[in-house]
């Protein structure tokens, strides 16, 4: 009776000690970094015109170097105009305003969890590869280009250009004299295979 | 006799329901579970003007000089060396909302060729961060483990949580930016009103 006893109390404390043992693993892990207080790196002036924001979650499944990522991602899209890049025309008394092209920037999202890694694995030989900091750059670097050219496929950057259209009107007719304002590209001024880009 | 029979199975059976109970707080807390995965998809029209954007930088590590007691020991026993810091730039801009610009907000003197012009207050917000991470630094030796995407994925996260209280507690940040943002409306109306012939006075609501 006292050797069970004995048994169980053994067993209980083993069963305490795992359970202790990999709830420290998992927080050591939390500990292992740390964050640095935060810098100001530069403050830009500008005058843009934001017209449309995408916020979309999306998932990142590609390669580089037989290395394979899966990541869910929420990204930023936003369609904008450089209005001190307006050019001003006449027609008659007629002043003519055209729309510059577009500058479409996609970013990451800074709500929680805007970037989740899921999986990882390495199609080589034994399967042990780790992706670099720099491979992984490389795809998110291409997905920024796949989702900029959606952003273009989707039509959001025509539907851009026609609100832009009619908030720079709206703005202009709170001021003297007749305006206009124009879009000589209402598909979007920066064609990704066009070799006339503008530069952004 | 009897008694301590009775205080013996009692007791066993106590131990045997600690030990399941463990057990099956241990299984529930750690098997893998399935989380459902919302994905969110918004399309929003604006007629924001952006006049001023602040790029903050943050910087995070990933070593073993952060940890202590039993961790640190651990670690003491662990074969070369794991440190990597990374960093990236988060988005800050100022805008006016033209939404709330209304015919109100302008007053035009045709005999003296002057406009008044009363833009909107400027707000600030967040306008996203850099996807890449920039690797500052990276030694990890002899029989450690690389650092995973996961790693700097959950770093990331600590970076960005860090950051958006820092901003929150700390005015100065959103006060640097919107007061470039004020100079810049008012410089860049005035010039537009300027060149249409009229003298402007531009001011924005605080």
């Amino acid at each position: 009776m006292k050797t069970i006893i004995k048994l169980s109390l053994a067993l209980l404390l083993i069963a305490a000690a795992c359970v202790a043992a990999v709830c420290y693993t998992r927080a050591a892990h939390a500990r292992e970094s740390s964050v640095k207080e935060s810098r100001i790196s530069e403050i830009r002036e500008m005058v843009r015109l934001c017209s449309l924001e995408i916020m979309d979650d999306v998932a990142l499944k590609d390669s580089v170097n037989g290395k394979w990522l899966f990541a869910r991602c929420r990204l930023e899209g936003r369609v904008s105009f450089d209005l001190e890049k307006l050019e001003f025309g006449s027609r008659g008394d007629t002043t003519v305003v055209i729309l510059p092209p577009e500058i479409v920037d996609v970013r990451e999202s800074t709500s929680s969890g805007s970037y989740e890694v899921l999986d990882t694995w390495d199609n080589s030989f034994l399967g042990l590869g780790n992706l670099s900091a720099a491979e992984e750059n490389t795809l998110r670097r291409r997905q920024a280009r796949r989702y900029r050219s959606l952003i273009y496929s989707r039509g959001y950057v025509r539907r851009a250009r026609a609100t832009a259209v009619s908030t720079l009107e709206g703005l202009f007719r709170l001021f003297p004299d007749p305006v206009v304002v124009t879009d000589p590209y209402p598909e979007g001024a920066v064609f990704l295979s066009s070799p006339f880009k503008a530069t952004q | 006799m009897m008694k301590k029979k009775l205080v013996t199975a009692f007791l066993l059976l106590t131990l045997a329901g600690v030990v399941t109970l463990a057990g099956v707080w241990a299984f529930r807390r750690f098997s893998p579970r399935q989380t459902d995965v919302k994905m969110f998809s918004e399309l929003r029209d604006l007629h924001q003007i952006v006049l001023a954007e602040m790029s903050v930088n943050k910087v995070g590590v990933i070593s073993d000089d952060g940890l202590s007691g039993l961790s640190s020991l651990i670690s003491s026993f662990k074969l070369g060396e794991r440190i990597a810091v990374y960093s990236y730039d988060t988005f800050l801009e100022a805008y006016i909302d033209l939404d709330g610009l209304t015919p109100g907000d302008v007053e035009i003197d045709e005999a003296h060729k002057v406009v008044k012009l009363r833009l909107p207050a400027v707000q600030t917000r967040f306008a996203g961060r850099d996807m890449e991470v920039k690797e500052e630094h990276y030694r990890v030796t002899m029989l450690r483990s690389h650092i995973s995407p996961s790693e700097r994925a959950a770093l990331k996260e600590r970076m960005n949580t860090s950051l958006k209280a820092e901003v929150e507690n700390n005015t100065e940040y959103r006060r640097m930016v919107t007061e470039q943002a004020r100079t810049k409306a008012v410089g860049f109306f005035t010039a537009l009103l300027r060149g249409r012939g009229y003298d402007a006075e531009v001011t924005v609501a605080p």
